[in-house]
């Protein structure tokens, strides 16, 4: 019968001999190994804070060209070319909406008219003419 | 002399005169204890030599941010249990396929330890702790060997005092089970 309490209490587990009096020194080294790893940084680290600048230069440029347009009054003009702009395309817009039918009513007015005026007057000539090849060349 | 200086004035040597030199003093301090813990945790040495390596690198990395309001070396022993359950993390990974168990394959180095200074007994009461559930063994190793009060290893493991000592109560029982076999 064996209870906890009947067994002497003690730390079974040992250490290599020697191993506290060197594992001071490994940390140690390690730790060392670590910080060289911090103090060299990698290729993209050393370029990332001139990336940002660069960013950064070309933003405020970019920013600075538009507050210039604005004050300079190139903007005005800028914007008097949109109005054009807008113009044109409203009249094409116009243009388009025309209906297709509009557009044959149109045609076929500009047609019946001709073909009135020549009409008349070629009927006539026609039936005052001798010649009666072409009503016979047309039969 | 310096071997004996109290945790405060390790402290603020590490702080304001020599780091490197303050914390060798406290590697000396407590890397038995602190080996002495994680062993029981991994059993196997060169393991455990890995993670007390690991666990004192970051006690130099941190030990600007810890606080003096609490015991030193609790919050040294506290990354050193984080990193010991990490490790076997790492390690269970490892025997998912594997036809032995992590646990298994602890009791084993167990029973091929030169390093095991104990009698039949002894082996045959750390073989009883290998078979108790992860928490279970943890919680026993704190409170037997590590002599943790219930409130220091409830908040470590972030467990009530209640589910701690029941936990402690079963895990002697099935000790003690298994003790009288054979």
């Amino acid at each position: 019968m064996k209870r906890l309490n009947d067994i002497p209490k003690k730390d079974p587990f040992k250490a290599p001999d020697g191993y506290f009096e060197t594992l001071p020194d490994a940390v140690r080294d390690k730790i060392q190994a670590e910080k060289q790893k911090e103090v060299k940084p990698g290729f993209f680290t050393v370029l990332k804070p001139y990336l940002y600048f660069a960013g950064f230069f070309i933003g405020l440029a970019f920013i600075i060209k538009i507050g210039l347009n604005v004050f300079t009054g190139d903007y005005h003009n800028q914007q008097i070319t949109d109005n054009q702009t807008e113009t044109i395309e409203s009249e094409y817009f116009e243009y388009d909406m025309i209906s297709e039918e509009t557009i044959y009513a149109a045609l076929s007015d500009e047609i019946s008219e001709e073909e009135n005026e020549i009409s008349e007057e070629t009927m006539i000539a026609y039936l005052t003419q001798d010649d009666y090849s072409s009503i016979l060349y047309y039969e | 002399m310096n071997e004996h200086l109290d945790d405060q004035e390790i402290l603020k040597r590490f702080r304001t005169e020599n780091p490197d030199y303050a914390f060798n003093l406290l590697v000396k301090k407590y890397q038995e204890r602190l080996y002495a813990s994680i062993r029981k945790v991994l059993i196997n040495h060169d393991d455990t030599n890995d993670v007390l390596q690991e666990t004192l690198i970051k006690i130099y990395q941190n030990l600007d941010t810890f606080r003096s309001d609490s015991q030193l070396f609790s919050w040294m022993y506290r990354i050193a249990i984080n990193e010991a359950l990490g490790f076997i993390r790492k390690q269970k990974r490892k025997y998912v396929f594997a036809t032995l168990s992590y646990e298994d394959s602890l009791i084993q180095s167990l029973r091929a330890d030169s390093f095991f200074d104990g009698d039949e007994l002894q082996k045959k009461l750390q073989e009883a702790i290998l078979k108790l559930p992860q928490k279970q063994r943890l919680v026993f190793n704190m409170k037997y060997y590590d002599n943790l009060k219930y409130d220091e290893i409830s908040e470590m493991l972030k467990t009530s005092k209640g589910a701690l000592k029941a936990s402690y109560h079963h895990a002697v029982k099935k000790i003690e089970k298994y003790l009288k076999e054979d």
